[in-house]
């Protein structure tokens, strides 16, 4: 779980999920004070729909209905590096290696940490 | 429930080949075919079994399956193509259908899991699927020629170890691999142990998707996704992915460019359409019509014994059915027998003129009327094929999706949209693509509002009566027409989105899949394949409804010698003369009495009479009853308004083709008051129905067809025909007030 964040203070990051993950979902999100917790740790979350060009690393996904079904079979879950191609209305993503449009009221629902440049260049080179 | 057949199904064919094999025959084995969309899977199985594959329902549901016959040398299989699948999380009623047909263990003796080979990483997700299910697995990684071009190296001995099942490398593309994957298939079909799937460290509720709602990372899908990492990492070789879109990308999905860049490839599309389909479609025209004369030319002119009539129309019409029947793979039940002896005794109790007439105007004019449309149909078909084949359909739902959002539908609706600018039926059968069921609906049920080209010639007759012979008016009222269909069709979309269909549009989540040159053959075996669901179509719903409105239009006759008073002596004086003359004049005069006995035989039928009968109805519309007539008559076919109107106005069937002479008819006719019958409110209310009115029934067949039930299809008609009674009310009442002050 969490593998591709090698390179990161994995654990810290983990930890800070657990914590988040215990707590209804809508907490998540709402919860100001959480977030800035994590932000704390090291992991800025934001929504995937405020993400810029660039790798990302998924954290969340919001909502159990068809919608939340029809991201997560597609790879948008947690632990995958989303990488935005193109940000807008849609938004397209590269993820599990293929292109992936997603419209901006789906990305809302997708909850994201930046991956550093460093961090990302070591993913890829293996 | 669906499901419990096709065990018995198959115990039945294992019977039977065990059978075939004590005689030295090969076993044929059932293979179903499954993979991620866009992994070539239907060009996998176009490549291997080409013509010989049929497009059937899958019991119970309106979802298509198609199944074909795959033979490498001595061994055959039978193959199921089933819809594309991300995951076993079902959705879609296709994808039910795909999951189902996996988790029967009796459906199909082996599952071949077609996988990309530039993209192994994300098949593995299925596949893990897939493995767990404990059928005998083969996966065959497609695209082997793209991945190879790419740089991506797979160590397919590695894979085939990590997945537990065998592992080959194929191309659809260039046919390389098909020999090991039919060998793998036979050795996977012989394996009744299947190894041990990959262990993947599931959380507990893993066969609960819905369950992960709060968190993903401890879900099967994240689970299953680092896994297919893993071991996509152990086994491929492949150079970094960019992190750029491609240049074409930029282009294509631009928020102004690609738009642009899309209607210029459908504005082709049509010009292509509008131009080569105009021969063929003449073709078809001339070939029912010699057909016609033929087959017409094969009743006896003479009197014919009862007995030996009787004997020869019964047998005739028998083979008919038995041909029917096969072609339409209807099987020979007690129902439908009996169907087929009733109407070949009904035949033989029609005298020769009656049968020619059914045969030669109903049934051979009236598919005639409707495989006219089939170059169209299969000239679109082919582009949809191939744009869709190359990847670019994708970008096209990509850039219309912030359109089609206004009205509440999704990017995908508008390629049907437009094809239905030629035709409502491929249009109806291309929203395949769109997966809500809901918006499929509102789709489907809007399509045959948009003006299509069985309407042009209608148009073009009202252009001409508004506006004789002037280009520049007659264009304007052909854009009017098509902006009011295409009007009519979103608001009709936002109506029905608010009302019984309600729900919001699915937000759009998509796959790009990467651009590939399309397979002519593989888009050629599509046309084909669409070509025939039409044509079945036509000889079964359409034939029928062709019959009825022929009998509608035919009787009850009126005899020549019931003729009422004027046109009686007309007739007799013009015969008698006919009689005296010779050659080309006497035929001519004959001709004319022919005329002026069909007018009064459709004004005395029940076309006829149900048309002065909903006088009433139509008359706030500014029509009279011979349009009427018209409007009924045009029932299943719109296009037919024309030539009704030249019979009912005495011009007789040739009038058609004359337009000028036809149009120079109409605008003689006068009321009973002396107002002339086509004013110019009346031409605009006939003009805005015929835009807004059904009237086509393969459109209908065609819905009923796609929905399931005829509940969409006559919900289609109601809506349409009140939208374009209502429509016309107010334009010839408007046009009314306008015109006379």
């Amino acid at each position: 779980m969490l593998s591709v964040l090698r390179g990161h203070d994995g654990r810290a990051v983990e930890e800070c999920l657990e914590t988040a993950h215990a707590m209804p979902s809508e907490t998540l999100i709402r919860n100001e004070t959480d977030r800035n917790d994590c932000r704390a740790d090291g992991l800025n979350t934001i929504l995937l729909a405020q993400a810029a060009a660039g790798d990302h690393e998924c954290v969340d996904v919001e909502g159990s209905g068809d919608s939340a079904v029809r991201l997560k079979r597609l790879g948008i879950c947690s632990g995958r590096r989303l990488t935005v191609l193109r940000s807008g209305d849609p938004m397209i993503l590269r993820v599990v290696g293929s292109r992936i449009a997603v419209s901006r009221s789906l990305a809302r629902s997708v909850v994201v940490a930046a991956v550093s440049a460093a961090a990302g260049a070591e993913v890829r080179s293996e | 429930m669906t499901t419990d057949r096709a065990p018995a199904e198959g115990t039945a064919r294992e019977n039977g080949t065990a059978q075939e094999h004590s005689a030295g025959a090969a076993r044929v084995i059932r293979v179903a075919l499954t993979g991620n969309p866009n992994t070539g899977k239907t060009s996998l199985f176009n490549r291997l079994t080409g013509l010989r594959s049929r497009t059937a329902n899958y019991p119970g549901v309106t979802v298509e399956i198609r199944r074909g016959v795959w033979t490498d040398g001595e061994r055959r299989f039978d193959l199921t193509d089933l819809p594309g699948l991300y995951s076993l999380d079902a959705l879609s009623p296709e994808e039910t259908v795909a999951r189902r047909f996996l988790e029967t263990d009796s459906a199909a003796d082996v599952v071949v899991l077609v996988a990309d080979s530039t993209n192994v990483q994300r098949s593995l997700y299925l596949a893990s699927e897939v493995r767990e299910l404990q059928v005998p697995l083969v996966v065959a990684l497609n695209l082997s020629d793209a991945a190879r071009a790419e740089g991506i190296r797979i160590d397919v001995d590695r894979l085939s170890r990590e997945l537990g099942c065998p592992v080959v490398s194929v191309s659809a593309r260039t046919g390389e691999g098909l020999s090991e994957l039919s060998a793998a298939v036979v050795s996977a079909a012989g394996e009744t142990p299947v190894l041990p799937a990959p262990s993947i460290d599931l959380p507990v509720v893993a066969s609960e998707p819905a369950s992960c709602a709060s968190g993903c990372s401890r879900c099967a899908f994240a689970a299953r996704y680092d896994w297919a990492e893993q071991t996509a990492r152990a086994s491929v070789d492949a150079p970094a992915a960019e992190d750029q879109i491609s240049a074409a990308d930029r282009l294509l999905t631009h928020p102004v460019i690609g738009p642009v860049v899309f209607l210029a490839l459908m504005a082709g599309m049509f010009f292509l359409i509008f131009s080569l389909a105009d021969v063929p479609m003449t073709l078809v025209d001339t070939a029912f019509a010699s057909v016609g004369d033929f087959v017409g030319g094969l009743f006896p002119a003479g009197p014919v014994h009862p007995v030996a009539w009787a004997a020869g129309t019964v047998s005739l019409a028998l083979l008919t059915f038995a041909g029917a029947y096969r072609l339409a793979g209807i099987s020979w039940t007690r129902l439908s027998g009996t169907a087929a002896v009733a109407v070949a005794s009904a035949t033989a109790l029609l005298p020769p003129d009656e049968l020619r007439s059914l045969v030669v105007e109903g049934i051979i004019g009236g598919v005639g009327g409707v495989v006219i449309f089939l170059p169209q149909i299969c000239i679109l078909f082919f582009v949809i094929s191939l744009l869709e084949d190359s990847g670019y359909m994708a970008r096209a739902a990509f850039v219309m999706e912030r359109f089609m959002r206004f009205v509440g539908l999704p990017g995908r609706a508008f390629v049907p949209m437009l094809s239905a600018h030629a035709c409502a039926i491929p249009g109806i059968m291309a929203t395949r693509t769109i997966e809500n069921r809901r918006d499929r609906l509102v789709t489907i049920l809007v399509l045959p509002l948009l003006t299509c080209s069985a309407r042009l010639p209608v148009y073009s007759m009202v252009a001409a009566l508004l506006f004789a012979g002037s280009p520049g008016t007659g264009a304007l009222v052909f854009t009017g027409a098509y902006i009011l269909g295409i009007t009519a069709a979103l608001m009709s979309a936002w109506v029905l989105k608010k009302s019984i269909l309600p729900g919001d549009t699915e937000p759009l989540v998509l796959e790009l899949p990467p651009y590939r040159l399309p397979a002519l053959r593989s888009a050629l075996l599509t046309v084909w394949d669409r070509a025939r669901v039409f044509l079945q179509n036509a000889g079964t719903a359409i034939l029928m409804f062709s019959v009825i409105l022929w009998a509608l239009a035919a009787w009850p006759r009126l005899p020549e010698s019931d003729l009422p008073s004027p046109a009686a002596d007309q007739v007799a004086a013009l015969r008698t003369e006919a009689a005296q003359a010779a050659g080309d004049r006497a035929e001519e005069l004959s001709g004319e009495a022919d005329r002026i006995l069909r007018q009064h035989q459709l004004s005395h039928s029940f076309a006829g009479r149900i048309g002065r009968a909903v006088e009433p109805v139509f008359r706030p519309l500014g029509f009279d009853w011979k349009i009427n007539v018209g409007v009924i008559s045009s029932f299943a076919a719109r296009e037919a308004v024309v030539s009704t109107l030249a019979i009912v106005y005495g011009l007789g069937e040739d009038g058609i083709d004359d337009e000028a002479s036809l149009v120079e008819t109409l605008r003689r006719q006068k009321r009973d008051d002396g107002r002339p019958v086509f004013s110019t409110a009346t031409c605009l209310s006939l003009l805005v129905f015929y835009v807004l009115a059904m009237q086509c029934l393969p459109t209908q067949a065609v819905t009923r067809r796609e929905t399931g039930t005829w509940k969409w299809a006559l919900l289609q008609f109601a809506w349409m025909t009140v939208l374009a009674w209502t429509a016309a009310l107010i334009t010839y009442q408007t046009a009314s007030v306008l015109t006379s002050a």
